[in-house]
């Protein structure tokens, strides 16, 4: 009874992935033909969500637009290299989660700071009145984004704000299934201890 | 009992007891699901996930600049270019012509090292030979009399080595002196020479 529903939804899944490989295949061919402006398709397709995912990783707008760059230029110089270019998506992720670390690693970007600093904020924008409430409930979810590992924030952002299933994810950090699984668990947990207290606050303020 | 015959071998018994432990194993995993989920402690954690899950999802995405993907082509096209010319024939000539330069560059830099080490270690050989000669056998460096200290009786330009200072008779006349005389003799002759 239990194993019924699962496997429905994963063979939906590949089914997904695979129409939109085929497509990314189709167009890597035509790239590897000689025709650099189909690599244009890829990108158009794909910038977006790169960016998006470099710029939650790091939080610096001007980097987040040149690793998003250096991310598409490197999977063009080594698209050759693709052995499976119905993967394309995964690999594309890989490259791009393989540059963000790199600069993490270089810059040693400090992204822990005082845990305090996420309680003010809200206590500060909490009035409902307030037109920017949604937009700041955004920053602080965002602000404590920030304070999870590099890992955990890493892999939040792949399953839930790209939607990538677990097997996708799996490839692109090269990690086993099931550590996929329990490090998303881990990290929302530690997500959720960084956003009780803010929670605690509002239900006070609003009682 | 082998578990592992082919299946007409094995008994109807065997076959059925089989499927009643498979549908036991089943009933239990079904069971702990059951209560897992029923559990207060699954429910609290599976809400809370659930709940991080949701606020993720409500983020709105960050949007690039439009002309991000314009930028991306225009390094995209620079790179196609690069690698064009990489495969043109000239450029293939150029790149086995640095080789070959690199090359050599780096045996005659190697040769070079070898040489000047050698040179130095002669030297040295040169000044510790020097400094474990008497007076006068090498008067400078690179002007030496002799090749090996060996021949060292067999030349006439060896200065006397052990002549004092301000005895003014010939070195032969000077040893005649020293062994003909006694021993309270050379003592006093010491003590005046030193005065």
């Amino acid at each position: 009874m239990l194993v019924k529903p699962l496997v429905q939804t994963q063979t939906l899944e590949v089914e997904q992935i695979d129409t939109s490989g085929i497509e990314d295949a189709g167009w890597i061919g035509r790239v590897l033909a000689g025709d650099t402006e189909s690599f244009g398709l890829l990108v158009n397709k794909y910038y977006a969500r790169i960016y998006n995912f470099i710029r939650t990783m790091i939080r610096m707008d001007d980097d987040a637009l040149d690793m998003t760059q250096e991310t598409f230029v490197k999977a063009y110089k080594n698209l050759a290299t693709l052995k499976t270019p119905e993967r394309f998506k995964s690999w594309l992720f890989r490259i791009a989660s393989n540059t963000t670390l790199d600069f993490v690693r270089k810059r040693k970007i400090n992204t822990i700071d005082s845990e305090n600093t996420l309680r003010e904020q809200y206590i500060e924008n909490e009035n409902p009145e307030n037109e920017v409430v949604l937009a700041n409930r955004s920053a602080i979810i965002r602000e404590a984004l920030a304070k999870l590992k590099p890992d955990q924030r890493e892999i939040l952002v792949l399953c839930d704000l790209e939607g990538l299933s677990y097997q996708e994810i799996a490839e692109i950090l090269n990690i086993p299934f099931g550590t996929v699984q329990s490090r998303i668990f881990y990290a929302r947990k530690r997500l959720k201890d960084l956003l009780d207290p803010l929670t605690i606050d509002q239900s006070r303020s609003l009682s | 009992m082998n578990l592992y015959r082919p299946q007409e071998q094995q008994t109807p018994e065997l076959i059925s007891g089989l499927l009643d432990n498979e549908i036991k194993c089943q009933n239990m995993i079904n069971d702990i699901n059951a209560k897992l989920e029923s559990s207060e402690e699954f429910k609290a954690e599976y809400d809370s996930q659930l709940k991080c899950k949701k606020m993720l999802q409500s983020l709105e995405h960050y949007q690039p600049t439009p002309f991000l993907s314009t930028r991306i082509m225009a390094s995209v096209r620079a790179e196609a270019k690069v690698q064009t010319a990489k495969k043109s024939p000239f450029v293939h000539w150029l790149i086995s012509i640095k080789r070959v330069t690199i090359g050599v560059a780096a045996s005659v830099a190697l040769f070079s090292v070898g040489a000047l080490s050698y040179s130095m270690h002669s030297a040295y050989t040169n000044i510790r030979l020097a400094k474990s000669m008497p007076n006068g056998v090498y008067k400078t460096f690179g002007e030496s009399t002799f090749d090996n200290p060996r021949d060292l009786g067999a030349t006439h330009n060896v200065s006397f080595p052990v002549q004092p200072v301000g005895y003014e008779v010939e070195p032969e006349q000077y040893l005649i002196d020293l062994h003909s005389r006694s021993e309270a003799e050379n003592k006093a002759e010491t003590k005046k020479v030193k005065k």
